[in-house]
């Protein structure tokens, strides 16, 4: 169990906070952000090489062996909550869970290719586990892989594939004849097709990925492929929670300026009891979220026995309370957070969709029961 | 007290106090014993403190005891300031033999809770020179247990309307009136009062003072709550007379430390253990979904992951918190919050025992540990008012913290 002093953010994570809020602030503004959304790649390229080279956060996690920062889960916390708050629309997630599959998977040859690229933002990479249910595991038969000779090539397709349109390499879950295995693709190769799916998140965006006979480097197999993908898993409820815990913390702070300004009836909307017991109960919710959030962080990077549980209970609050404070934020804002032109609908977009894409709340709730033993 | 020969580390400081625990008391079974095993021992589930108030008088003296040895050992007060007789170690070295106990069968705190979590802090934060010197190690030492007298039948949310009067007579007062929901008061020497000094201004009119429990003129009575049994009292004050040497901080300044108390009590209520075998306990609900064989029913085993997930980001909230405060940056009036978080919880988990327990909740069949679990159905609403009603503790919250103005 975690219960150190880590719990506390430390005074570089402080700094890593500080640094990257202003830097959003300053570069991200909504029109910035709604400019980008529009364009072939979905976000700023220009900007989000910036994040990589000087802010380093393409290497964050990345052991500095392989020419990251070697950071661990609680500074990725720290950075993914505040791309949360700024809706980032850049693939920082998804590199993240491309590094964390490489790593989990064992194959050195492969992370010591790849991880360096990752590292200096040369690549972007993801993974595609879910099928069309949305659903990850490792023995999904919506992918299957088969050799000829020495080569491995992968058929079938992955959907909801977070930032495929700008993948240079994707990591694949795949049964083989043996079991489960874990397959890296790579988005040049032949057979390899994306589609972006029409989407409710305008900040993030998704694709099918399709696979025609597609050559396929295999980095695991069998028992280390499950427990691979497993630890890709655990790395998406974490990051989607911190995520949730600064898009609350957004519209929090955003609520709060627009209530004590707006005045009806004469007076500001703060005043009324209904509506400042509504900002009372957003402030739970980010207390809630963050702490569970970065309980969750702090406890992957330890190795605490109770990590698993932390990071589904952290998915499983930050889900549902990102979706009901979005909805409050519109609610409060009236009928301006009603309108396209405010921001208000982006967050209450990525809220719902991050719910779904982090295996949705049915989920949580049996693998909570599951790892408490009952 | 004397303290221990100046331990220069944590890890020196434990060894010794280590030695002298082991010296003076059995070692708790293993953690692995402790785990609550279904069907064992007593079924009882409470919610609230309401012990048997003989069983309670009984147990009171090996408390004291356990506390006068804590005391002569330099253990009675390891983060207070030497010069009231703590150790004036790091508090860290408090958490660290406080967690070290809970190895060693000893006498617990509970019924000292609002002696040493609330009334104890606020001397230190109002009391005069001699006031502290006075009373902070009769409380640490277990001499004196003290209770806090704030709430009245006409005074509960609005706590600055108290209408019990103290008026001076020469070196004295003289104190009339009734307050309501005292915990422990008929255990305690000494009552945190606050009455009313003057008629105007609001929030200036107010006066704490240190009362003696036994004087003539106090009366306590149990309040019966809803669940059947007694955790708190009635307290009736017939013309106390209360020496000025008692006065708590300036006249007039009595809702300020009704404030520090407060936050105390807060923050207190946020960490309730509860009483009896822990009912947030995950064995204990686990035990429960499988006795009443519904451990393979998908509704429930969602449900208990729902229940779970609320109790466990309860806990991480506590947590991130406590490690915040020790890195500097404590709470303000958001600890509150926990409170909150705690009585959604209970009613949450009312809901859930229901869900499982069907009718066994409303009648008791005779089953061990299922009718029992009608005491969480019957305290969760005294948790929405205790230690400040949820309501009022939100419009501070939203006044204090968020800056929100205050309602016209």
């Amino acid at each position: 169990m975690t219960t150190g002093d880590g719990l506390a953010l430390d005074e570089d994570q402080r700094a890593l906070q500080a640094t990257l809020r202003g830097f959003l602030t300053d570069q991200l503004s909504s029109a910035a952000l709604r400019s980008a959304l529009d364009n072939e790649t979905g976000y700023d390229t220009a900007l989000h090489a910036r994040l990589a080279s000087e802010l380093g956060l393409a290497g964050l996690t990345i052991p500095e062996e392989f020419g990251g920062l070697g950071m661990s889960q609680a500074e990725a916390s720290v950075v993914h909550t505040e791309l949360g708050r700024a809706l980032y629309p850049g693939p920082f997630l998804a590199s993240c869970l491309a590094t964390t599959a490489l790593l989990a998977s064992g194959r050195r040859e492969a992370a010591e290719y790849w991880l360096p690229r990752l590292a200096d933002g040369s690549v972007t990479g993801t993974v595609a586990a879910a099928g069309e249910d949305g659903l990850w595991s490792a023995g999904a038969d919506s992918v299957e892989a088969g050799r000829s000779g020495q080569d491995w090539y992968l058929r079938g397709s992955r959907w909801y594939v977070v930032a495929g349109q700008v993948a240079n390499i994707v990591i694949v879950p795949a049964v083989t004849e043996d079991g489960p295995g874990l397959f890296l693709v790579e988005a040049a190769a032949p057979g390899f097709g994306v589609s972006r799916q029409l989407g409710i998140d305008l900040t993030r965006r998704v694709c099918v990925a399709t696979f025609d006979t597609t050559p396929a480097f295999l980095l695991c197999q069998g028992e280390a492929a499950v427990a691979a993908v497993a630890r890709v898993e655990h790395e998406l409820l974490m990051a989607t929670a911190s995520e949730a815990a600064g898009g609350i913390g957004w519209c929090l702070d955003a609520s709060l300026e627009y209530v004590k300004d707006r005045e009806q009836f004469g007076r500001p909307i703060g005043s009324f009891q209904a509506v400042a017991h509504s900002c009372v109960d957003m402030l739970f919710d980010m207390q809630s979220v963050s702490a569970a959030a970065r309980y969750a962080a702090v406890a992957a990077a330890d190795g605490a026995t109770d990590a698993q549980m932390a990071a589904r209970v952290a998915a499983l609050r930050g889900g549902e309370a990102y979706r009901r404070v979005t909805e409050t934020a519109i609610h409060l804002f009236g009928g301006i957070g009603f309108t396209w032109e405010h921001d208000a609908h982006l967050y209450y977009r990525r809220a719902w969709s991050a719910e779904r894409l982090a295996g949705g709340p049915h989920a949580h709730r049996a693998a909570i029961a599951d790892l408490a033993g009952l | 007290m004397t303290a221990p020969a100046a331990p220069s580390t944590l890890e020196e400081f434990l060894e010794q106090a280590e030695c002298w625990l082991a010296a003076g008391y059995p070692r708790a079974a293993d953690a692995a014993d402790r785990r609550f095993v279904w069907g064992e021992g007593d079924d009882e589930v409470r919610v609230f403190q309401e012990p048997d108030p003989e069983q309670e008088a009984d147990a009171l003296p090996a408390i004291r005891r356990w506390r006068q040895e804590l005391w002569d050992h330099g253990y009675g007060w390891i983060a207070g300031p030497t010069e009231y007789g703590g150790a004036g170690l790091p508090a860290a070295y408090a958490r660290a033999f406080e967690r070290l106990t809970r190895r060693y069968r000893v006498p617990g705190d509970a019924a000292l809770t609002v002696s040493l979590g609330m009334v104890a802090p606020a001397i230190l934060r109002h009391g005069s020179q001699q006031q502290k010197e006075h009373w902070l190690p009769r409380l640490y030492r277990g001499e004196q247990i003290a209770c806090q007298l704030f709430s009245e039948p006409d005074a509960g949310s609005d706590l600055a309307a108290v209408r019990t009067q103290a008026v001076r007579d020469g070196d004295s007062w003289r104190l009339s009136g009734q307050k309501a929901w005292t915990s422990g008061a008929h255990l305690a020497d000494v009552g945190e009062i606050i009455c009313r000094t003057a008629d105007q201004p609001r929030h200036r009119n107010l006066t704490a003072f240190l009362m003696d429990m036994h004087a003539d003129g106090v009366t306590v009575r149990p309040l019966r709550q809803m669940t059947g049994g007694a955790s708190f009292n009635e307290v009736f004050l017939d013309d106390v007379i209360v020496p000025d040497s008692r006065r708590l901080d300036a006249e007039g300044n009595g809702w300020q430390v009704a404030l520090t108390t407060l936050g105390y009590e807060r923050g207190a209520m946020g960490h309730s253990a509860f009483g009896g075998a822990g009912i947030l306990s995950t064995e204990r609900l686990i035990g429960l979904v499988q006795a009443m064989g519904k451990q393979d029913d998908p509704v429930i085993r969602g449900e208990f992951g729902e229940l779970l997930s609320h109790l466990r980001a309860a806990r991480y909230t506590q947590q991130v918190m406590a490690a915040q405060a020790r890195a500097g940056d404590a709470p303000g009036p958001e600890i509150a919050l926990n409170k909150i978080a705690l009585s959604n919880n209970m009613k949450r988990l009312a809901e859930f025992v229901a869900a499982v327990l069907g009718p066994a909740l409303i009648a008791d069949t005779g089953a061990w540990g299922t009718y029992a679990w009608t005491s969480v159905v019957l305290g969760a609403p005294g948790y929405r008012l205790g230690g400040g009603t949820d309501e009022v503790l939100k419009n501070t919250i939203a006044q204090r913290v968020l800056g929100l103005p205050r309602p016209t």
